[in-house]
């Protein structure tokens, strides 16, 4: 069970070479191993939506994904959604609408939306929280949250 | 000293004018972007280098004695440092203990809560040893080596069990399992008894819990050589948590320092002291090492504080007319197996007998409140503590009173509201209803609705073909108030010894003239540093960008209650204004000392936002016509200058214009940043009473307690068939005084709203009879996703309360006061019964059960 595997994986176009149990979440991994802590575990069963990333382009859950699972694979996290010093429009969104409060769910909220706007780009309302519903917020009443995506959205087929 | 009301003079907004949509630059600030861009730093994200991890090894029997612990095979396991156990510990560290003075007719008993229990358990969960390991993984596998040898006993399940004759005593000293009772009476009962109608209802709020998606968790690392402990805590609460830590450690508060990192929610759990918090401090001591512990979901499910489990069982009588004669009421409240630090077990049963008068005109009452306890995990605060039992139980007593009246739902509530020329009043829950115009608040809510046009929705689906029998809507209503920034006085009177109930702030101006604010409430994500800002930037006039505001560290920020019970723009911003009024002085104290004048010819002036102090004497061309009665200084009289204001009109109080020319320079006007300069270096003689620099500390205690009100309706969608039940619309009318941050403000009302709403359709914490706890996950605990929170409408009034200098009143828990009530409202509206009893959460189950029972409603009404 301790014995150590090789995982390389390419996180946010840099690549990782690291020696991990078997039994390392993907969530611990990137948070403890590769110290990118912005990926945030509020469960660790698969339910709030906390934890996710995207696996090869998919949104996926980190928590419940071991970190051998994705040797070869590429990873993004929220760590890489900005361009160095400016937001990635849907981060602006957020900001502009108080989407956050605590900010401890933003991350996976961040992660799910921006991988259901470059399959619906033109998404209404309905959508929209038909993608979100399996992500949890306690502090917002998801209003907010909806209405940075929707506005997100036009903002990226503005391309702004 | 006084200052002004906060930015009253704005023009008054009413309910039926007045809606703010966040405007984007409103709701923005500087503290999202590093958790937009995953450069937050919560409490897991803190990671010292040689950290031990905590793994807890915990009682899986609700009540059992512990009759040997055998830890050597999980000492010997890789990466395990230590393994200690309850009797390890027992000599160095003291239980948990929440004292109480009770007054009047209430009876205490506190309890002794071990944080590693050495003798007895009294619920699943509770803590018998602690291992710590290289890391979280390994102190899990040890945890499953410890050998626990139990001896099981008998369990009280439930608080109705725990009352009942002959029932197994959770503790010793407590016989009847009765650690709480009050009892009120107000008024006169011959009315009450005459009254022709007579309604009753009894609600059982389930055991439910905040749920903020950051579990919780500490960082503890002990410096031997110095003797201090630095403990950073997902935290409500860091001066409440460090007197804590202190008691049961036996090291001066002083040699602790608390530090909260960003919180990812808090809601109220994370204002207990936890047994694991002790437990993390006391084997940093004991090992002089780091230790970690970040609690994990389930966890927190099984122990992180629970709350409510209140059931309530009213009786309401009225005149003919409507008119309510009285209410009486109890409640019983399983508060688990310990009173919980700093509240205490009397949170609920006080807090309920508070609430359930309302905004309503209530003749006579009678109130008995009992807390309980059984072997569950102890409960403790969560937004709204017992506040939403009022309107739960109470706007159905009302809706009842109007049935047997004969009025619409709407009809008995304005004749039973208190009226704006009524106020103040003191209810006979005990709380002083400051200002307000409740009946403005439920038509406000009612015109956004609007209300007619729901009512056509209803009726078409009561006879909508369609739908056949299935669908039916149903429109629920509460009003409600909350006392909010609770005073000295108030926890006096409620006997909770351990929180100050106050709060402080220091504000600093540095010798470059950046501002710096330090207060004693920290921020879960209500946005407080902007708030913050706002008042300081406005009530100096300095640029709010040019402020910097620091939270949640003992080692900086000054002593204070933290942030719960709506308190911190009530408590924190008046802290936050009350520095700022001192600061004010200090800068023309400067300034006089600068011209040689007396501090009374000098006075603070705010021109294009930007603060200032001016000459008034003779010498000044531009003293003229100053009211002298705004003349700034401690002996000032009157009004000072108003801390929201903009520009030298306002900033003047006695006349409304400038009373100076625009630009008076040199001599005539010291800016802030040269003030601040002057303040800071040795060249400018300063006479004696008069301290260099310029650094202001306040402490604050709310000379009365705001009380803010609000009115909610709701439309429900019920699926007769399968029991679903669907929140359609929803609107709140609310009256939190002067709003600081509007975002904010609307930010809290719609996530409290969707706390409500899982109180009333989804949450709760389920025990078995024989005590297993059974909400293990979040798939058994539902917490509300996005489909089941509609869109939140919101319409503000603002009436500033009497009772402060800022008018000010707190307003974080409303949402979640009166939205199970108007939600349940509304389901009964919907299946049309009025049954004597209700258990909540209104799962599918309980509504097909509700719907068999009931009668349809008349389809064209
Ligand atoms: S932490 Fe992965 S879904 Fe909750
Ligand atoms: S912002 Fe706090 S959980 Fe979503």
């Amino acid at each position: 069970m301790n014995e150590l595997r090789e995982v390389a994986v390419t996180v946010n176009g840099t690549v990782y070479d690291e020696r991990v149990e078997p039994r390392l979440t993907l969530a611990d991994f990137l948070r403890h191993s590769l110290g990118l802590t912005g990926t945030h575990v509020g469960c660790e069963h698969g339910v709030c939506g906390c934890c996710t990333v995207r696996l090869d382009g998919a949104a996926v859950r980190s928590c419940i994904l071991f970190a051998v699972q994705v040797d070869g694979h590429r990873i993004e996290t929220v760590e890489g959604l900005a361009d160095g010093e400016s937001l990635h429009p849907l981060q602006e969104a957020f900001s502009d609408h108080g989407a956050l409060q605590c900010g401890f769910c933003t991350p996976g909220f961040l992660m799910t939306a921006i991988e259901f706007l470059e399959r619906n780009p033109e998404p209404d309302e309905d959508a929209v929280r038909d993608a979100l519903s399996g992500s949890l917020c306690r502090c917002t009443g998801y209003q907010s949250i909806v209405a940075a995506v929707l506005d997100a959205a036009s903002r990226l087929r503005q391309g702004a | 000293m006084r200052f002004a009301a906060y930015d009253v003079r704005r023009a008054p907004r009413h309910a039926n004018q007045v809606k703010h949509v966040p405007g984007m630059s409103e709701a923005s600030t500087p503290e999202h972007r590093p958790l937009l861009t995953g450069r937050g730093r919560y409490l897991d994200d803190i990671r010292p280098a040689d950290a031990l991890h905590l793994a807890f090894v915990r009682s899986p029997w609700p009540h059992a004695r512990i009759r040997n612990v055998d830890a050597d095979r999980a000492r010997r396991a890789p990466g395990v440092a230590a393994v200690v156990t309850g009797a390890e510990l027992a000599g160095t560290v003291a239980p948990i203990r929440a004292e109480m003075e009770a007054g009047g007719s209430a009876r205490y008993r506190a309890t002794d809560w071990h944080p590693v229990a050495a003798r007895t358990v009294r619920y699943v969960g509770e803590i018998v040893a602690v291992v710590a390991a290289r890391d979280r993984y390994m102190a899990e596998d040890a945890s499953a080596l410890v050998d626990v040898e139990y001896e099981p006993l008998p369990v009280v399940g439930d608080a109705v069990s725990a009352i009942r004759g002959g029932a197994t005593q959770v503790h010793e000293h407590a016989p009847d399992n009765v650690l709480f009772r009050t009892e009120w009476t107000s008024g006169k009962k011959d009315r009450f008894e005459q009254a022709p109608i007579r309604v009753r209802f009894t609600c059982r709020h389930p055991r439910v819990s905040g749920m903020p998606m950051e579990a919780c968790g500490a960082v503890a690392s002990y410096d031997r050589a110095n003797g201090t402990l630095d403990f950073s805590s997902s935290t409500q609460v860091p001066h409440i948590l460090r007197d804590g830590l202190a008691r049961c450690l036996g090291i001066s508060a002083g040699r602790i320092r608390v530090a909260a990192p960003n919180v990812g929610g808090g809601f109220g759990p994370k204002m207990q002291l936890f047994p694991e918090e002790v437990a993390a401090a006391a084997l940093a001591v004991r090992l002089g090492r780091a230790v970690k512990w970040v609690q994990d979901r389930m966890e927190h499910l099984q122990a992180a504080f629970h709350s409510r489990d209140v059931t309530v069982e009213a009786e309401a009588a009225a005149e003919a007319d409507g008119r309510i004669a009285g209410l009486r009421a109890q409640s019983l409240c399983d508060v688990g197996a310990y009173s919980s630090f700093p509240l205490g077990c009397s949170l609920d049963p006080q807090t309920a007998g508070v609430a359930l008068p309302g905004p309503y005109r209530v003749p006579y009452y009678h109130y008995i409140g009992l807390a309980v306890a059984t072997h569950k995990f102890p409960t403790g605060a969560y937004r709204g503590v017992g506040v939403p039992l009022g309107p739960l139980v109470t706007e159905e007593l009302v809706s009842r009173i109007g049935r047997a009246a004969g009025l619409d739902p709407v009809e008995v509530r304005r004749r039973n509201l208190l009226r704006p020329d009524e106020l103040p009043h003191e209810s006979p829950g005990g709380s002083v209803y400051d200002s307000g115009d409740y009946p403005a608040l439920l038509q406000g809510a009612l015109g956004r609705a609007p209300y007619d046009g729901w009512r056509e929705e209803r009726r078409k689906a009561r006879c909508g073909a369609g739908n056949g029998a299935r669908r039916r809507l149903g429109i629920g209503m509460s009003c409600f108030v909350e006392a909010t920034g609770m005073n000295r006085a108030v926890y006096r009177k409620r006997g909770m010894a351990h929180v100050p109930a106050f709060d402080s702030a220091v504000l600093r101006i540095e010798p470059g003239g950046g501002v710096e604010a330090f207060v004693s409430t920290p921020s879960q994500g209500q946005g407080h540093h902007e708030s913050f800002r706002r008042l300081v930037g406005r009530g100096l006039g300095v640029p709010e960008e040019s402020v910097r505001v620091v939270l949640g560290d003992t080692a900086v920020t000054p002593y204070g209650s933290g942030t719960f019970a709506s308190r911190s723009m009530v408590s924190g911003g008046g802290a936050v204004l009350s520095a700022a009024a001192k600061m004010k002085e200090r800068l023309c104290a400067v300034a006089a000392a600068r011209w040689e004048l007396d501090a009374r010819q000098v006075r603070f002036i705010i021109r294009d936002g930007a603060g200032g102090v001016e000459r008034t004497d003779a010498h000044a061309t531009t003293g003229a016509g100053i009211d002298r009665m705004a003349t700034h200084g401690p002996s000032a009289k009157g009004p000072a200058p108003a801390l929201g204001s903009e520009g030298a009109a306002s900033a003047s109080a006695g006349d409304g214009s400038a009373a100076s020319p625009r630009g008076a320079a040199g001599t005539e006007r010291l800016e802030i940043a040269e003030l601040a300069h002057l303040a800071h270096t040795p060249f400018l003689p300063l006479p004696a009473g008069v301290e260099p620099g310029l650094e202001v500390h306040a402490a604050y205690d709310p000379p009365g307690v705001p009380v803010s009100c609000a009115a909610h309706v709701a439309l429900v969608e019920v699926d007769r068939l399968t029991g679903g039940a669907r929140v359609l619309r929803y609107v709140v009318a609310e009256d939190c005084g002067p709003i600081v941050n509007v975002a904010a403000v609307d930010g809290q009302i719609r996530g409290a709203v969707a706390q409500g709403i899982g109180c009333a359709l989804l949450e709760s914490v389920d025990y078995d009879e024989g005590g297993q706890h059974r909400s293990a996950t979040l798939m058994d605990y539902l917490v509300p996703a996005v489909g089941d929170v509609p869109d939140i409408d919101i319409v503000h009034m603002e009436t500033p309360s009497p009772f402060t200098e800022s008018g000010i009143k707190g307003m974080g828990e409303s949402g979640i006061i009166g939205a199970p009530a108007a939600v349940v409202n509304a389901v009964l509206d919907a299946l049309g019964v009025s049954p004597s009893g209700l258990v909540l959460p209104l799962t599918p189950e309980r509504i097909v059960a509700l719907a068999a029972a009931g009668r349809d409603p008349d389809p064209t009404s």
